[in-house]
This record gives structure tokens, sequence and C-alpha cells, in this order.
């Protein structure tokens, strides 16, 4: 058998001329598949950018005054579902992916999630220090139709008097009492006092944006407890964008 | 493993690289690596896939036409029989897939049979000496591939945990967990056929 087989395999090589394919030819996939993982991490990058860009404006400070209940309503109520489900796509792809590399399934699944997670979240964060993200939200709420009501203004989280959250600007400023018109609401008198906690940033002021958590007291009348700034003005419609009443014109 | 031995393996590595160069020149050189691996991988394909000695003749034809034809992509971070074991893995998987049928008889070897229950410390070696090998062979045969293929690279091939990982292209938990698990589904089947305690 020995000689038989290897006779017979040169011959075969020898008579029908075959030759070692190039190095392209053999490893076309592997590259495809590298390609497809760059692109999947930078895709993960950017959904995890824009569902970064809906959390910095909760302070754990909040946390105290609004016990485990209505924070954890806050943060799930108002996450940013569309980017968290793609943001895992993409990582389950891009894990899947490795894995079909050429050496892929040399490494164990922690180890390939972990760097995946890593890869995806630094350059998210970087995304979202280049404020791309803000830039990015705002590009597709003009451009694309019905955008918000998939991925809603991230301040909207702040417009909801019935669960204790009102956001909106400050048109009138009178001795422990502000009108504030919300941007969904219409305008609203915020009470407070010498217990409400007044972020030292806030300026009680007019054309302020604030967002206050408290209680509503009446038609169009909420208690506030805390008043603090909202961080970012991209966080309610800007002008032009469709939305709401061009609230920051 | 000796010094001795190891440095011929080592030695014997070296110059698969060097033929694999050469082999890339002029198929003439090609004809030594075949020389120095069909009977290995012959009887790889006969353990792991139970094809008549023809078929297996065929299958190994083609593993080696296919690995002349992708030496360019032979990485020597891997031994090159472990290569060479990979891609005539695969071809046994396609042929399998293409005949859609495995033969009934098992192809291993009293002695391989041997090799695998020595191998493990829950099966009596007393076993063998019974005449009780068409049965354990039934066993054997009835394991699916993914178990046997390991335990064949494992205890027959003599291959280690890396080897078998890069040979079969998964991770090495996962060989170690097929390993023990394949192992255990041996003695279990031998158990209920009381060809052990």
């Amino acid at each position: 058998m020995a000689q038989d087989i290897s006779k017979k395999v040169i011959n075969k090589i020898k008579k029908e001329k075959i030759v070692p394919s190039s190095k392209f030819q053999l490893n076309w996939k592997n590259y495809l598949i590298w390609i497809i993982l760059i692109f999947l991490v930078l895709m993960g990058a950017l959904f995890s950018s824009l569902a970064i860009f809906n959390i910095p404006d909760v302070d754990l400070e909040i946390y105290r005054y609004l016990k485990l209940r209505r924070f954890a309503w806050l943060i799930i109520g108002s996450a940013p579902l569309l980017w968290i489900i793609f943001l895992f796509f993409s990582l389950t792809l891009g894990f899947l992916a490795f894995r079909k590399t050429k050496r892929g399934y040399r490494y164990k699944t922690l180890l390939i999630v972990g760097i995946i997670v890593f890869a995806v979240l630094s350059l998210g964060f970087l995304a979202h220090w280049a404020k791309f993200n803000q830039r990015l939200d705002e590009n597709f709420s003009r451009r694309i139709p019905h955008y918000r009501q998939f991925a809603p203004q991230r301040g909207m989280r702040w417009i909801n008097p019935e669960e204790g959250f009102l956001a909106g600007k400050i048109i009138a400023v009178k001795s422990e009492e502000l009108t504030v018109a919300s941007p969904k609401n219409g305008n609203w008198i915020v009470k407070y006092n010498k217990k409400t906690l007044v972020d030292p940033e806030v300026k009680l002021e007019q054309e302020e944006i604030i967002k206050a958590i408290g209680e509503k007291i009446g038609d169009f009348i909420f208690q506030a407890q805390i008043i603090k700034k909202l961080p970012c003005p991209g966080m309610f419609p800007q002008k032009g964008s469709g939305n709401q009443n061009n609230f920051l014109k | 493993m000796s010094s001795k031995s190891f440095m011929l393996k080592y030695r014997q590595e070296k110059n698969d690289v060097k033929l694999v160069d050469l082999a890339k020149k002029d198929p003439e050189n090609f004809e030594a690596l075949m020389v120095r691996y069909q009977n290995r991988l012959f009887h790889f394909i006969k353990r792991i896939s139970f094809f008549s000695k023809e078929d297996a003749e065929d299958i190994l034809q083609e593993a080696f036409i296919k690995i002349y034809k992708n030496l360019n992509s032979f990485d020597d971070s891997l031994k090159f029989s472990t290569w060479a074991y990979q891609i005539t893995r695969n071809c046994v998987i396609d042929a399998i897939r293409k005949k859609q049928s495995r033969p009934q008889k098992a192809r291993l070897e009293n002695e391989d049979l041997a090799k695998i229950f020595k191998s493990g410390t829950d099966i009596e070696n007393e076993t063998l000496a019974k005449d009780t090998l068409n049965k354990v062979k039934e066993i054997i045969d009835k394991l699916p591939f993914k178990y046997r293929e390991v335990i064949i690279l494992r205890f027959l091939e003599e291959k280690n945990y890396n080897e078998i990982m890069d040979i079969v292209k998964k991770p090495k938990g996962t060989i170690a967990a097929l390993i023990n698990r394949g192992r255990k589904m041996l003695a279990e089947e031998a158990k209920k056929q009381h060809l052990i305690r």
C-alpha cells in the first residue's frame, strides 16, 4: 500500500498539473471573517456608545432619595433597549466570528468574550467622549422617520410627574416656587422649600433647564425634593428635530 | 518520553517543515512526506470511519492531494502531522457525508481495544481475555463520532490534548469533556452488557 499511494498521488499531481494554491486563495475566508469581526466590534462600539449616552444623567446620589423601586423604574423603564439589544447581537455575532477565525477555537470562551466586550466598551466610551453618539442620535432623529418611537429622547425619562420625575425649562421664578415648562406636559408649578436639596450648580433662574424629583401634589403642581441640572442639551428635542415643541429653541 | 526519542521527534518536525518548503517547489519532494505519514493516516482513517481498505485508500489519496494543494497555508506553529491529521479528518467527514451510511463492522484491531481499555482505570483488563471482543467492538462502534474520534486520537494515535484540539478544532476544555464522557459511556455500556462488574 505504502509505495502505491504515494506514487499514485505524485502521478496524479503531475498528470493533472496540480499546483499548491496561493496563500490568498487559501486564506480569503479567514480574511473575510476578520473583516466581519472588526465590523461587528465597530458596530458594537457604536451601539454601546448610544446606550452609554442614555446613562450618565442618572447619578447614584439620586438613589438615596428614590429608594430601590423608583430607582429601578427609572433605570429599567427608560433603559435604551433598542441599543442594548443591538449591542447584545453584535457581541454574540462577534464571539461567533472570533471562534470561526483560523485559530479561534484555541481560546477559552471567557477570554474571547472578555476581549470583545473590552474592545467594544473601550471604543464605545471613546465615541462617547468624542460626543460622536450625541451627534449620531440627533442625526438619526432628523433623518430616520419614527426614530424616536424606538429610541426615545433620553431626557424623556425625567418627564413623568406621576412617578415623581419632572424636567423642563424655568420660565418664572418666585419665592419657593418655580414655573417650569415641560416639553410634554405643559407648564408646572414646582414648589420647593428649605428641605429641598438644590444642587449647587443650579441657580434657579430663568432659561435654566432642570430636573426635579419629588411628588405630584395637584394638577400641574409638583413638590420637589431634589432639584438638579439636566447634564447636557442633547436630552430634549432640538430645533428642527420634528419632535415635541422645539423645546430648546 | 526519553530525551533521545524527544530529539528524534524534534528533528523529524524540523525536517517536515523543510520538506514542505521543498515540496512547494517540486512535487517529487512531497513523496517523502507521504511515505512518512501514509501508514499512520491510513490507520486513522480506518479507525474513525470503518471504511473498507479500498475506500480508506481513496480517502487517503484525496487527503494527500488536499494537503499538497494547501501547502501554502501550512503554518509551522502547528506540527505537520497535526495539520495532516486535521485535513485527513475533514476528508473522512466529507466521505461519511457523501456515503451517508456507516458500514456495520468495526475496524478496530484487538490490540487497539487493549490500548483503549488499558487507559481506563475502571474497566478490567480481564475483559479483553474473555470472548467478548466483538461485543466491545460493537460498543465502540455505537459511540457517536465526536466521542469516538477523540478517544481514538488520544489512546490509539497517542496525541496530546493540544494536538487533538488542533486536529478537531475544538477548545481544549471541550476535548477533555468529550474524552471523559466517551470513556464513561464505554464503561456504562460495558457494565450494562455485563462485560465488567
